[in-house]
Parts: C-alpha cells; sequence; structure tokens
C-alpha cells in the first residue's frame, strides 16, 4: 500500500515536469445560473496530461499549444470542451448538472467528490429536507428518510435521547452508534441534540465503514458526516424566523374505567375510600368519600364514576424557537453568523428545557493560494425537570379512575393535595412527587476547528487543521425532605415519620477532546484517461475528562438544597479519563475515463487503552464505482437509462471497545472502609486477559444506482455482510475462581441485510407543479454466531428487568428478549391447575422475540407547486418485540385495562391444559373447557405466577406505522412586498411531527421506540414507566429574509 | 544532500515514535489502586469475614426456624414450600469466594516471610473459618483448585471431609506459625512484626486471642467429622493430638472497625435487623416465628431475661409459624428485633449501628466444650461438662445484655441469671421421680443419659446463637436433631419449626441443604456434582 502510494507520487511529479512547444491561454470561468466565478475548475490540454485549475477568482492560466482542445471539468457541472480561440483569452460559463450523480457531497476528511466516484452506499440530506418538520432535534429529523439509517427516539421528555444505528448491532457490549462529525470535527453524539438545525448545509450518510480510514476506528459504524452552511462570495443574507410548537402526549397506557378503589375479596368486592388498588366495585355514580378525614376534620365526597383524570395529568407542551443568521461574502472572505434560543414547557407538569446557540463560521483567502477557515459553535442548554417522572407516572396509575387528579396540584396549600391530606394510603400524590424531586442540569458545548490551506502548488495542497470538541456541565439534584404530620403517622401506619428524608448530589464535569490533523492532497488529471485524487495524513486526538460527584442524604432542614444541609457524611467521587490516539492514513482515488473508480484507503492507528503490544493496527479497505451508462454510450443514448452505476467495496476495521485503564484489575475499598482512617482494599471481581486486542469487523458491500427517464425514477439497492470477530466481553466466571468475570476478546456477529431505495417524479410540469414519492426499505438481520470459546450455547445479559432481559444469545439474532412464560404441554397450551383453574410460571427463561427491527421503510412525499411545497414522511417498522415493565403501575394496581379483558369474573384460561393423567416423566393433558379460575379479581391479576411475572404477558410486537413529518410551507409573491425594499422574501410554514401512530392491539402501552436503558446500552426491547409519554407535535413558522 | 534528507528523515521518525510512546503512555489508573499491600487488605478482610458470618446468619434464618413470613405480603413462594432453586442464597457461595480471595491475596503475599507470619496466621485461620461455613452449607465445593483466578477457569471439587481435613491443618499449623512467631519475639523483640489494633479489628492483634480462636474453630470441625464413622481414626487421632494448652475462645469474636451511624458503615446484624441510618425499617417482610419466641416465653421454654432483651415489645411481639399466609398473621412492627427507639442504649441481638458483628460467641466456645467433654473428646468428665454448660449459657446472657460499647447492662450478674432460668424451667416429662426437678435442657447436672446432656448442649447453643449465627443453628439441628420436634409427629407451630407448607419428603419436613448455585452450573458445569436434591442430599456430618 505504502509503495503504491511512493510509486504514484513520483508518477505525478514525473508527468507535471514535462513540458511541450505552448503558448499562454487566459480567461475565467463561471456558472451558468449565477454568473458567480467558480475556482477550482480543472482544465487540461485535451490528449495531454497538461492542466490547471481555476484560481479563487475563476481566472486562470494555461500553456497550450494552438489549435489544443481545453477540457473543463467541475464537480456538479457539466463537462465542456472548448477550442482555444486565435485571441488565447476565453470567457467559459459551466452548466450545473442534471443528473444527481455529478452532485457534489462534502464526505468523510471534508473531500468533495461526485456521487458517481462514491463506492460505497452514502445518503446525502439537504437543508431543505432535514428542517422540514422543524424537528429541534437533527438526529429525529432525519428519522425515516434514510435508507439503513434506524433513529430511536428512546424516551420521552425534553429533549430526549436518540439512539443511530446503520446496519445493525455489531458489538455485543460496545458502542454501535454512528459516529458524528461536525465540520471535521468528530463530535459526541449528544452534540447531535444540541445543534441547530437551521445551519446544516448537508448531511452525508455514509452506511458502511467508509470514513474510518479518514476519522480512524470510531466510524467504524458508519458515520454522520455533518457540513453546516458558509458565506458565499456575492450574497449577502440576513435570515430572521420564529417557530412556535405545541405537544401533547399521543400515546398512554390504555387504563380501563370500570372499577374503583379496592383489593377484593374477589366475590364481593368492596369499596376502600383510601385504595390504590382499584380491584373495586363497578362504578356507579353513586356519592362515595375518599382518603381518611384530615387534621381539620374534612373529608371528601366524589361521585363514583369514572373520569379521564389520569390522562389529563400530562401537561400540553410548548416550544417557542427563535433563529437569526446573517451571511455574506466578497471575492477573499466569507462568514455565517447564527444564533438560535429555543425555550420548551414539556408534557412533564413542571419540566422546563432551554437551549441556546451560536455558530460563527468563516472563511478568507490570505492569498491565492492560501486559504484560512474558522468553525465555531456554542451551544449551552438548561434542564429543569423532575428526577422521579417514573414515581410520578406510577403514582398516576395508582389513582382510581374515579378519583379528581388534577385538583391535586397545589399540594402546600390545598389539605387534600398534601401529603398529609392526601386520599391515597399507598402512594403518593404525582404532583408532590414531581415538585419533591428535582434536578437542575446544565451542558455546555463548545466545537470548532481552525483550519489552514495551502497550494504550494495548484495539484497539492497542504491542510492544518485543529479541532476542538469540548463540553462541561453540572448538575443538582435532590429530593426534598418532608415530614409527616403525627396525626397523619398515627392514622396511616404506612405513613412513616422519617420517610422523606431529603437528599441532595451534586456533580460536574468536562470532556475536552483536542485533534490537530494534517492532510495533504495531491488531485491530478494524470492524462487523458486517468485521474488520481490521493490523500496522506496523519492526526492525533486526546480525550481528556473528569467528573466530579458529591451527595449526601438525611436534610437537616427542608428546601436548603446543599450538600452540606444533611445530617449524614457527604460522599464524593471523582473518576478521570484520559485516551489518546495516533493515526496514519492514505486514501487513493484513481479514476478512469470518468466511469470507473478506485478507490483504497489504509490507516494504522495506535491506541492509548490498549497494551503497548497491542496498541498499534492497521485496517485496510477499497472500493470501486464504475457507471456503467457513461462506459457504454449506447445506454444513454437509449433515452430510457440516463445513469446506471455499479459500486462494490470491501473494508476491515478495529473497534476498540474498552476504556482507559481497563487493562490491569483494580482494588477497591469496600465493606465501609475506610473507617477512622484505616484503609482496606478488596480485590476486584474482574480478571483481565492483559493482551485485549481491538474487535474486528469485516464487511463487504455491493450494490447499484439508477435513474431512469430523465430522473424521473431513481434508485439504488446494496446488499452488505458484516463479520465482527474479537468481540472484547467480560465473560461471566464461577466465583470459585475469585472473580465474578473474565474481560477478553471473544465472540462473533454477522449482520446483513439491504438497503433499497426509490424515488419518482409522476408529474412534473412546465408550471412549475412536481410532485415526487420516494421509498426507503432497508432489511438487516443479525446473528450471534458465538460468543465464549468453548462454549456451543452461551449467553451474554445486555440488561434486565423484573421478570425479563434482553440477551445475546449464541445462534440467535441479537438483541434477544428472554423471560418468563406459562408453563406449557408440548403442544403449547398452557397448564392450569385442575383445582383452581390458575396456571403457573415458569422458572428459567424463554426466548420471547428480537428487539431489533428486521424491516424497516421509509415513505416520503413531497408537492411542490411555485412557492408552495407540502412534504410528509411515514415510517413503518416491524418483526421485534419489546417487553413493558410497568407491572406494578398496570396490574398491580388494576388501572391497566387488561385486568377487565374478562370482566373481573371468573374465567377459562385460553388455550389451555389440565392434566388428566399419565406419569410425571409422561403426563396426559386435556384441553381445558370448563374449569375456571376460582377469581378473575386482584388474586388472579397481581398475582406473579398467574400474571405479574409472567413476562410473556408483557411482551407485544413493536411494530408500528407512523405519520413522522407532515410539513407545508409557502413563500410569499415577492409583489406582497415588493414596496418595503429590505424584505427580499418571506415563508410560512406549518409543520407537525409523530402525527399518527398505528400500533398493534397488543401494544398497550407505550411508543416501541422507547428504551427502558439509556441510549449508549445495547440492551433494546424493554421500556417502561421512566419516560415520559410519546408526544405529538404541530407548529407554525414565520421566517422573513432580509 | 540526498543522504542528510534521509538521515534527516530517519531522525525525525525515530524521534517521532518515541515521543509517540510517550505520548501514548498514559494509561496508568488514576482513578483506582492496580496495586496494595498485605497491611492494606487484612482489616477489610477481617471485616468482611465478618458481613459473611451476617450474611450466613440472615439468609439461613427462614431455614433455620428463627423467622417466618410477616402478615401483609403474598408470594413466598419457594421461603414457605422450600421449593430453593438454584437461583437461591447465591450470595453465600459468591461472597464466601470474594471474601476468601482477600484472605489468600494476604496469606500468599506473606507466608513465604517468617517476618509477616502473624498476618499469613491470621488470615489462614479465617479462611479456615469462611470455607467451613460454606462447606457446612454445600457439602464438596472447589477448594485446592479455588480462587486461581484465570490460571484455572473451571475448579475441581473437592470432598467436603478432605477440606474439612486440610482446614484442620491449616489451622494447626497457623496456631503453630503463631506459636514460633511468639517464641522467636521472645528471643529477639520485634522480628515477627506484631499486628496493629487498627489493621485487626477482631482481636486488636493479641495473638493469644487468635490461637484460642483457632483452636476453638478446629474443635469444631473435629466435633462434627467425629460423628462420622469413616473418619474416626482421623478425629481420634486429631483429638490424641489436641493442644488444650492454647486453651478455648473465652470472650466472644466481636469485629468493630468503628461501625457508626452512616450508610455503608453501620454493623451488618443492625443493618440488617435494625434500624436504616435515617431510623427507617429494615425487615418488613418477615417477623420472629413462634417456634423460637417459644424458646423465652414459655411456650417451650420460660426466658424473659433473654426474650425481653431481643424481642420488640416482648411477650407481645408480631409472630408466626413459617407458612402460615392466612389473614391473621400480624403484620411486622418493621423493627421485631430491635428493642430500642432509635436512640442508643438497646440491648439483645441488635443494639445499635455502631455495635460488634459478632464472628462466634464464647457461648459456643462453651458448648463445644461440653460436647467435646460429654463424648470423652477431651478429657476432664462431666464435672468439667457442667461447668463448660453453665459458662455457655452465662456467656450467652452477657453476650445479650452488652450494649452497643459493650458495656454490661444486667442488672444481675450473668450467673445469677443463669441461676433463675434454671430454677424456672422444671422437667416436664412423664418420669415421675424428676418431677421438681430442672429440666435437662436448661440444666445439665439433671440430665441422665448423654443423649440428654447432648440435647442440653446442642438446645442451649440454638438458643444462643439465635439471630448471631442462625446457620451454626440450623447446621447443628442437622447434625444432632436437637432441639427436639415433636415425637408425635405434630406440625403445631410448637412442634417444629419446618414450614407449615413444608414440601419437603424429609421424616423432619425440613430443607436437608440448599443447591449449588446457578452460576457453578453455567460455569462450571463439569464439576458439580450431580444428584443434588434440596431434601435427599446431606452434608457429610449429618448421620441421621
Amino acid at each position: 500500500m505504502k509503495k503504491l502510494l511512493l510509486s504514484l507520487f513520483v508518477l505525478v511529479f514525473v508527468a507535471a515536469a514535462a513540458t511541450a512547444q505552448t503558448r499562454t491561454v487566459t480567461g475565467t470561468v463561471t456558472g451558468q445560473s449565477d454568473g458567480l466565478s467558480l475556482p477550482g475548475v480543472s482544465i487540461q490540454v485535451k490528449g495531454t496530461s497538461d492542466g490547471t485549475s481555476t484560481d479563487n477568482n475563476g481566472r486562470f492560466s494555461i500553456q497550450a499549444p494552438a489549435g489544443a482542445t481545453l477540457v473543463f471539468t467541475y464537480i456538479g457541472f457539466e463537462t465542456r470542451e472548448l477550442a482555444v480561440p486565435a485571441s488565447g483569452s476565453m470567457t467559459v460559463v459551466l452548466a450545473e448538472s442534471a443528473q444527481s450523480l455529478d452532485d457534489v457531497v462534502i464526505t468523510a476528511g471534508g473531500v468533495s467528490i461526485q456521487q458517481r466516484q462514491q463506492g460505497n452506499q452514502a445518503t446525502n440530506v439537504t437543508a431543505e429536507t432535514l428542517t422540514q418538520g422543524k424537528s429541534f432535534n437533527v438526529a429525529q429529523s432525519l428519522s425515516g428518510k434514510v435508507a439503513g439509517l434506524q433513529v430511536n427516539a428512546v424516551g420521552g421528555g425534553v429533549n430526549p435521547e436518540i439512539r443511530l444505528v446503520l446496519r445493525g448491532n455489531r458489538s455485543l457490549l460496545g458502542n454501535n452508534q454512528a459516529l458524528v462529525v461536525v465540520d471535521n470535527v468528530i463530535v459526541p453524539t449528544s452534540v447531535l441534540g444540541n445543534l441547530n438545525p437551521e445551519d446544516i448545509e448537508s448531511v452525508n450518510v455514509l452506511n458502511g465503514a467508509g470514513a474510518a480510514s479518514l476519522y480512524g476506528s470510531d466510524a467504524s459504524n458508519g458515520a454522520l458526516i455533518i457540513t453546516t452552511k458558509r458565506g458565499k462570495e456575492g450574497v449577502s443574507r440576513i435570515t430572521v424566523s420564529n417557530t412556535s410548537t405545541f405537544e401533547n402526549a399521543s400515546f398512554l397506557p390504555k387504563l380501563q374505567k370500570r372499577f374503583g378503589s379496592g383489593t377484593g375479596p374477589d366475590a364481593v368486592p368492596t369499596y376502600t375510600p383510601y385504595e390504590n388498588q382499584q380491584y373495586g366495585p363497578a362504578f356507579d355514580g353513586s356519592m362515595v368519600t375518599i382518603g381518611k378525614p384530615t387534621e381539620n376534620g374534612n373529608i371528601q365526597t366524589i361521585p363514583y364514576s369514572p373520569t379521564d383524570e389520569r390522562d389529563q395529568f400530562w401537561d400540553n407542551g410548548y416550544t417557542n424557537q427563535t433563529d437569526l443568521s446573517i451571511s455574506s461574502g466578497d471575492e477573499k472572505s466569507s462568514y455565517y453568523l447564527s444564533a438560535q434560543y429555543l425555550e420548551n414547557t414539556g408534557t412533564v407538569p413542571g419540566d422546563k428545557y432551554n437551549r441556546f446557540s451560536m455558530r460563527l463560521n468563516a472563511d478568507r483567502n490570505i492569498t491565492d493560494n492560501f486559504t484560512v477557515s474558522f468553525n465555531s459553535n456554542y451551544t449551552q442548554n438548561r434542564y429543569d425537570r423532575s428526577n422521579a417522572m417514573e414515581v410520578a407516572f406510577n403514582d398516576v396509575l395508582q389513582s382510581p379512575a374515579h378519583i379528581p387528579l388534577t385538583r391535586y396540584k397545589d399540594w402546600r396549600n390545598d389539605e387534600f393535595a398534601n401529603p398529609n391530606g392526601y386520599y391515597n394510603e399507598y402512594y403518593d400524590n404525582p404532583y408532590f412527587t414531581l415538585d419533591n424531586n428535582r434536578e437542575l442540569v446544565r451542558n455546555d458545548y463548545l466545537t470548532g476547528s481552525t483550519q489552514f490551506k495551502w497550494f504550494p502548488i495548484e495539484k497539492l495542497s497542504l491542510l492544518f487543521r485543529v479541532s476542538l470538541a469540548a463540553r462541561n456541565g453540572s448538575s443538582k439534584s435532590w429530593s426534598n425532605r418532608f415530614d409527616f404530620s403525627e396525626y397523619t403517622s398515627g392514622i396511616s401506619s404506612s405513613k412513616e415519620q422519617g420517610e422523606y428524608p431529603g437528599s441532595v448530589a451534586d456533580g460536574s464535569f468536562f470532556e475536552t477532546q483536542i485533534n490537530p490533523e494534517f492532510q495533504a492532497q495531491f488531485k491530478d488529471q494524470l492524462s487523458e484517461d486517468f485521474s488520481i485524487d490521493a490523500i496522506l495524513g496523519g492526526s492525533l486526538r486526546d480525550n481528556n475528562a473528569k467528573y466530579l460527584n458529591a451527595s449526601s442524604f438525611g436534610m437537616a432542614q427542608p428546601d436548603l438544597f446543599n450538600i452540606s444541609n444533611t445530617t449524614q457524611r457527604t460522599q464524593g467521587g471523582e473518576s478521570i479519563e484520559r485516551v489518546r490516539q495516533i493515526g496514519i492514513y492514505g486514501d487513493v482515488r484513481i479514476g478512469f475515463r470518468n466511469y470507473l473508480y478506485l478507490h483504497m484507503t489504509g490507516r494504522n492507528d495506535w491506541r492509548s487503552q490498549l497494551s503497548v503490544e497491542n496498541r498499534s493496527f492497521f485496517y485496510p479497505s477499497a472500493d470501486v464505482s464504475f457507471i456503467l451508462s457513461d462506459a457504454v454510450p449506447t445506454i444513454k443514448e437509449s433515452g430510457v437509462i440516463d445513469v446506471l452505476k455499479f459500486r462494490g467495496g470491501v473494508s476491515k476495521v478495529g473497534l476498540v471497545n474498552i476504556g482507559p485503564y481497563a487493562l490491569l484489575a483494580t482494588f477497591g475499598q469496600t465493606n465501609g472502609f475506610p473507617y477512622n482512617g484505616v484503609i482496606g482494599y478488596s480485590i476486584g471481581d474482574r480478571a483481565v486477559a492483559p493482551n485485549i486486542n481491538p474487535e474486528i469487523t469485516n464487511s463487504m458491500e455491493g450494490g447499484f444506482d439508477f435513474e431512469l427517464l430523465q430522473s424521473r425514477v431513481v434508485g439504488s439497492f446494496t446488499a452488505y455482510k458484516s463479520t465482527t470477530t474479537d468481540q472484547t466481553l467480560p465473560v461471566q466466571v464461577t466465583s470459585s475462581t475469585g472473580y465474578t468475570s473474565f474481560l477478553t476478546n471473544t465472540g462473533e456477529v454477522t449482520n446483513n441485510g439491504f438497503e433499497t431505495m426509490l424515488r419518482l417524479t409522476p408529474i412534473r410540469t412546465d408550471a412549475g407543479l412536481e410532485v415526487t414519492v420516494g421509498a426507503n426499505y432497508t432489511y438487516n438481520d443479525n446473528k450471534v454466531v458465538s460468543l465464549f470459546e468453548g462454549q456451543e450455547e452461551g449467553e451474554l445479559t445486555l440488561g434486565t428487568w423484573g421478570a425479563a432481559g434482553v440477551y445475546a444469545v449464541t445462534g440467535e439474532a441479537f438483541p434477544m428478549l428472554k423471560g418468563t412464560r406459562y408453563q406449557r404441554d408440548d403442544q403449547d397450551r398452557i397448564i392450569v391447575n385442575p383445582s383452581t383453574g390458575f396456571p403457573t410460571v415458569t422458572t428459567e427463561y424463554y426466548q420471547l422475540g428480537r428487539t431489533e427491527p428486521p424491516h424497516r421503510l421509509g415513505l416520503d412525499g413531497i408537492l411542490s407547486y411555485k412557492g408552495l411545497r407540502f412534504a410528509t414522511t411515514w415510517e413503518y417498522r416491524s418483526g421485534h418485540s419489546m417487553f413493558n415493565q410497568s407491572t406494578t403501575g398496570l396490574d398491580f394496581s388494576g388501572a391497566g385495562i387488561k385486568s377487565t379483558f374478562f370482566n373481573r369474573e371468573r374465567f377459562v384460561i385460553p388455550n389451555s391444559v389440565v392434566r388428566t393423567g399419565g406419569t410425571d416423566e409422561a403426563p396426559v393433558y386435556t384441553e381445558n373447557t370448563n374449569i375456571t379460575t376460582y377469581t378473575g379479581g386482584v388474586d388472579f391479576w397481581t398475582n406473579g405466577p398467574s400474571n405479574t411475572g409472567v413476562a410473556e404477558n408483557y411482551v407485544y410486537s413493536a411494530a408500528y406505522w407512523r405519520l413522522r413529518e407532515a410539513s407545508i410551507s409557502y413563500d410569499l409573491p415577492s409583489r406582497l412586498f415588493e414596496d418595503m425594499g429590505y424584505v427580499k422574501g418571506v415563508r410560512v410554514s406549518l409543520q407537525g411531527r409523530n402525527l399518527l401512530l398505528w400500533t398493534p392491539k397488543t401494544n398497550l402501552y407505550t411508543d416501541p421506540e422507547y428504551s427502558a436503558f439509556a441510549a449508549t446500552s445495547n440492551a433494546i426491547g424493554i421500556s417502561g414507566l421512566n419516560d415520559a409519554p410519546p408526544a405529538r407535535y404541530f407548529g407554525f413558522t414565520l421566517s422573513v429574509n432580509l | 544532500m540526498k543522504k542528510i534528507i534521509y538521515f534527516l528523515l530517519i531522525g525525525t521518525f525515530v524521534a517521532g515514535m518515541s515521543s509517540c510512546k510517550k505520548f501514548l503512555d498514559i494509561n496508568e489508573n488514576p482513578n483506582s489502586a492496580t496495586s496494595t499491600t498485605p497491611e492494606l487488605v487484612l482489616p477489610q478482610a477481617i471485616v468482611g469475614s465478618a458481613t459473611l458470618a451476617n450474611t450466613f446468619n440472615i439468609n439461613m434464618a427462614d431455614l433455620g426456624g428463627q423467622q417466618a413470613n410477616a402478615g401483609g405480603f403474598g408470594g413466598f413462594g419457594s421461603v414457605v414450600t422450600y421449593e430453593y432453586t438454584t437461583a437461591s442464597f447465591t450470595g453465600l457461595w459468591s461472597s464466601t469466594m470474594n471474601v476468601n480471595m482477600d484472605l489468600k491475596y494476604v496469606v500468599d503475599q506473606t507466608i513465604e516471610e517468617p517476618r509477616l507470619a502473624f498476618y499469613a496466621s491470621t488470615a489462614r485461620i479465617l479462611k479456615a473459618l469462611n470455607f467451613a461455613r460454606l462447606v457446612d452449607q454445600y457439602n464438596d465445593i472447589p477448594y485446592s483448585e479455588a480462587l486461581q483466578g484465570t490460571d484455572n477457569l473451571t475448579p475441581a471439587y473437592d470432598e467436603a471431609e478432605d477440606v474439612y481435613m486440610d482446614l484442620v491443618k491449616e489451622l494447626t499449623e497457623s496456631i503453630e506459625a503463631i506459636q514460633a512467631g511468639q517464641a522467636a519475639n521472645a528471643e529477639t523483640a520485634g522480628v515477627v512484626s506484631s499486628v496493629s489494633a487498627a489493621t485487626d479489628p477482631l482481636f486488636g492483634g493479641n495473638m493469644d486471642q487468635w490461637k484460642r480462636f483457632a483452636n476453638t474453630i478446629k474443635l469444631r470441625l473435629l466435633i462434627k467429622m467425629a460423628g462420622v464413622d469413616a473418619l474416626q481414626s482421623y478425629t481420634t487421632e486429631q483429638f490424641a493430638s489436641f493442644d488444650t494448652s492454647v486453651g478455648f475462645l473465652t470472650e466472644d469474636a466481636l469485629v468493630n472497625p468503628g461501625y457508626s451511624k452512616e450508610a455503608g458503615k453501620q454493623a451488618p446484624i443492625f443493618a440488617s435487623r435494625g434500624r436504616t441510618v435515617t431510623d427507617a425499617n429494615t425487615q418488613t417482610s418477615r417477623i420472629p416465628s413462634k417456634w423460637m419466641i417459644g424458646f423465652y416465653d414459655g411456650s417451650i421454654l420460660d426466658d424473659d431475661a433473654r426474650g425481653s432483651v431481643i424481642y420488640h415489645n416482648y411477650p407481645n411481639t408480631p409472630s408466626n409459624q413459617l407458612g402460615d399466609e392466612s389473614a391473621g398473621v400480624p403484620q411486622s412492627s418493621g423493627r421485631d428485633w430491635y428493642r430500642g427507639t432509635n436512640v442508643e442504649g438497646a440491648l439483645g441481638v441488635a443494639k445499635w449501628h455502631t455495635q460488634s458483628q459478632p464472628i462466634m460467641l464464647a457461648a459456643e466456645s462453651y458448648f463445644l466444650q461440653a460436647e467435646a467433654l460429654v463424648r470423652g473428646y477431651l478429657s476432664g468428665g462431666s464435672t468439667a461438662a457442667v461447668t463448660a454448660f453453665d459458662s455457655g449459657i452465662e456467656a450467652s446472657y452477657r453476650y445479650l445484655y452488652l450494649d452497643a460499647n459493650e458495656v454490661y447492662q444486667g442488672e444481675e450478674s450473668p450467673e445469677a441469671m443463669r441461676e433463675e432460668y434454671q430454677a424456672a424451667n422444671l422437667y416436664e416429662g412423664e418420669d415421675e421421680s424428676r418431677e421438681g426437678q430442672t429440666s435437662h435442657l436448661v440444666d445439665l447436672g439433671s440430665a441422665i443419659s448423654d443423649a440428654e446432656r447432648i440435647e442440653g448442649i446442642i438446645t442451649q447453643k440454638y438458643i444462643a446463637l439465635n439471630f448471631v449465627n442462625n446457620d451454626e443453628a440450623y447446621n447443628e439441628f442437622r447434625r444432632t436433631g436437637y432441639p427436639k420436634f415433636d415425637e408425635e409427629g405434630g406440625t403445631g407451630p410448637y412442634d417444629t419449626f419446618a414450614s407449615a407448607k413444608s414440601r419437603s419428603t424429609r421424616a423432619d419436613r425440613i430443607v436437608g441443604r440448599i443447591l449449588y448455585p446457578n452460576f457453578e452450573y453455567a460455569q462450571n458445569g463439569a464439576n458439580v456434582p450431580s444428584d443434588i436434591t434440596l431434601f435427599g442430599s446431606r452434608i457429610f456430618w449429618e448421620i441421621n
């Protein structure tokens, strides 16, 4: 590889040195549509290897023999061939290319290439598509728009976490999320939720590991190359806009409204005024008391009739977003300056979020061949939210349907809302819960880069760039102290004194990444047939982070949220993380006659987390792009096929899946040490193999792109396969070894699938009406081939909750949901007890389904007519399952609708059998048609073995159809404001997101995209009450161009 | 010129590579220690052993008869049916291995250094005690191949008898090593490093105490083995060479590194059955068993002096028979084993956050001696046995009447309380000639046979170990059958401690042994003994 690079360079220099008998030709090149000069246009004397390119003002000068023909090529424009005129002076106008094949995309390393050159699957998303739904999170606005990209909002609430995965989960425990790169700066994925979407020019999604050579192995999961807007020469523009967005809870757990408070007995349910459980008598409209008398002797009397109060607990959220951007440029300099302020109140009562961001992008040509560029982005966000939303959600579900829940907001002053007088004996007032448990979170992000680019000769550029991604933040969370009155503790044994001792926790951290980089790029038309684009570079990366936290509990007095205001000793913690890497890479793209491109990369990384022996590793890749339609002109001339491109690639990437300092076992203080100044260490539970290596993913992909009928039909197809070996896993070992886990390289996972895209433009009229409809469909299947060396069967726990968990299981798709189910006979019928009619639960866990969708479909439609644009995006996913762990909230409480499916009466378990004979080894079962459960009330539905402990009862199909986005925008005719000289354009738009969601009947719970675990966890497939209910958003925007 | 450039390039490359190395050599852990010393590990391992003692104590309280399910809770499942699975009690195994790994580290780092003989010996003694506890619940265990880290990921099992014999050897050698060290120090002071009081939260560095402790553990092991026919010759030989001059524990073996009313720093027994650091309840799903309360409130024996210091609101403490889940079962007061009112000064088993954690009581030491004397393992005869028995009861009173600061708070002496106790419990059998005499359960002098003597000794041990070492009480029940269940097979709360819902197939309807933990089946499956059952299998010393 290195040799090849060297010989290529030599070849190039030799070619450049050759001269001929010539004259000087000068001229300028401009673009047809805007008449602006085009810098960097490649000019070549036809039939020779002589060439040059235009300078920053579009001017060129070249030595050419008399009568020669010059070839002008520029990415994104039609190539022109012109004869040298006698004057020796030329003015050349290039037309923009109509085919997307010639669209320029900014890809890895900030390199601009034409789509024709790309040998791997990639999708370019433009600013207009991205911001049509006015999502304030860039990641969410990509959902459904890119083949192969899976976007999951894993939670609700203000600014939820997003998980982005391309081509499935490869690493069992390591990171599977796509790398995010903003203007060549590698940034944490969380930056996506903090980036101003209005700043974005384009997002290039690289589905495969193609960016790994330029960004290092962190790009092994694919990459999102985000390019922000910059000033344009000769264009000054000021945009001011405001967006108001309303949100409301769109999917709440399905609740029953037939039975009120009470727990039993089952035969004759009785009403209990202070009960949380809803297994009481059916509602009858009579007047009942609730709760116990307050200290003042008051008691509430309300009708025993169901209400919608529980659903009305969730607020309507509102977001106001104001944007300002200014951009300008002249022949030497350009800049883009923007600011955004966003304020959001969520659906959870009292939750607030705000975000402010600022960006300055600037460029200056110091000389004709020396350019300086500068990018900077500062974002700050502030959360003021409850840290006990899950508890409050449960409190809501522990409220019977007749309770006037929303009247209990003022718990400080209303004696019935105050914990001392709250009707519910066992669960708190959810408004109190939200109010009493809060957190304030601050995050500041600063990212940016400075770049110098020097062209010592026209064909060679030397680039030096230093980038910074820094984040610092702090948080304070507390649970306030509350003391029950003696009266309340006296009448309610469960309202114990000292129940809310109060606690305070503070944290602060910083994360800084500095990344200097050097890149040499050589671009030349070697001969009439061959072109080369070679990059040689090196980069250093230094990530430094430190986290501090302090906490204490047992508050000395309420309302003073300081960690020193406690009766218990303050605990503190510190964690420092520093990792560094060095990478050297080469990237060569050789073109043949504009229709065949070979692209090869190689990179060697050195990573500080690994031992000296293993820290260096090399990974190569190669891909080919072949444009058949250009190679065989008859295809194009047919008039049917405009473009037919084939591509394919192979790559190998290593992923370092251990943090710093993981190679040596640690000793920690346990058992309460230190005591009185005496230290006591214990050997840690994890043994580590001394020779941890990176996880290696070998992948290949192949596919084709086509455009038919004047680009009215555009499509692509890509098939891929990847194999990831040497996973870094903590293998569970028996504690008899002295350890409980052993970190080593083992296990293999394969992923394969295909990504397809089809876009049709059925209507395109001269009057300006255009309708396009598009679809993208992705199929991904993965399999855990092996887990632990020498073990045919294996299982790795990713996360568990209640009676179910998410696992990696040898031979199965990953992640796999497993949990308990009913005891069944060999025909899969539920075995019930002949005397009680009750089924029983298994102790072992069974596979209950894969949790990542094998099938994903995105649909979009766009209609545009003059200033009017209507766009929608739809999404469909299927083939996967979820487990909901809110059994306490739904079935223990009796709030869930499932507990009324049999009208709370005795019933025969469907598809059940009873044992009628046989031996214990070979029992005989007979279909059960008449043995009913001895109860259909509280004893059945809250009982573990018959219901709540049976995981399969809470597993549902996670399939959905979703109207992800719909928007309509209208550019006001300019005649309306032509009198006002300074207004150049006005756009109004209406947009909605997550407008409609269809899920199967088995989904009684929540949005199937949600996950109870963090976005970084691979334990996908469990949801619960820890996320606020999903929301539906409607908004309108007014945008003015000055 | 070319050469110069060449050299420059190479020079730059070499310089670059070495600075690269420096640039990348930043992987030293700034957050956690990656090396340590035996002096820093030993204190933790001693406290860890105390925590472990309490883990066994609490975990075995359902099986050993000391507690029962409380009212207001459902879904006890295997707690009342005894149908435990391989997922039950797994913490016993993993915590023992975890603590012993630390002790083994201390041994490995010190065993070759005569200067550190006291460190090596203390660690070996505790390791032996902890392994013996594990054998007492699981019988065969990985021992000789255990705790080898990644050198042996699937350690083979050793037979329980062999483990016991090796533990006896370890204890003997430890005693000898301490003796040798003391002799060396007598000659030249300081050749063997002493263990500082702060490093040894058990005996404060007192090596004579450690020797007595080791000798007492050794006696416990040998007595258990002595009943097994196949081990007779071994135990006879061991008893013949038993060094009684070392003595046995005369004081309770209590660990206290400075427990305090802080999260994670409380005495384990108080954290389990007292209060939380914010004065909230610790345990509400269990209440004392009627069976256990029966040994105090007169249902079986009369002993208000001990009952009233152990239980909250005694004699009206909520109690139940294990397995009774009917509506009338009382709810827990949340503090049934804690007599105090959130202030220091309570007595009994859960005294206060700062109390010491018992690992072995002097009472047990005396009852072991009494049994060895009755059975003739140790010489001294019946008079010595009676003295040891009485000392055992007195030691139990003394322990329960200590406050958290180990100050005796009884209004009467332990001796006076023992005498009152013996006077209050008279013979209740059918032999009229013994009417008016004291019960053999409380007075060894009134026992008329060795069987009665052993019954008295083990019954008193069972009472003394209540919520101190519930596991050992349960072990001794399985070994000896005492305290006796109702001979007619009654299943009332004072007839048996077996669960009313027991699915056990044993005659006494209790659990024979617990199953090996699931992770042993999953990760060491080839070595786990097969055919282990809850009700069919026995620990080797259970000979009935």
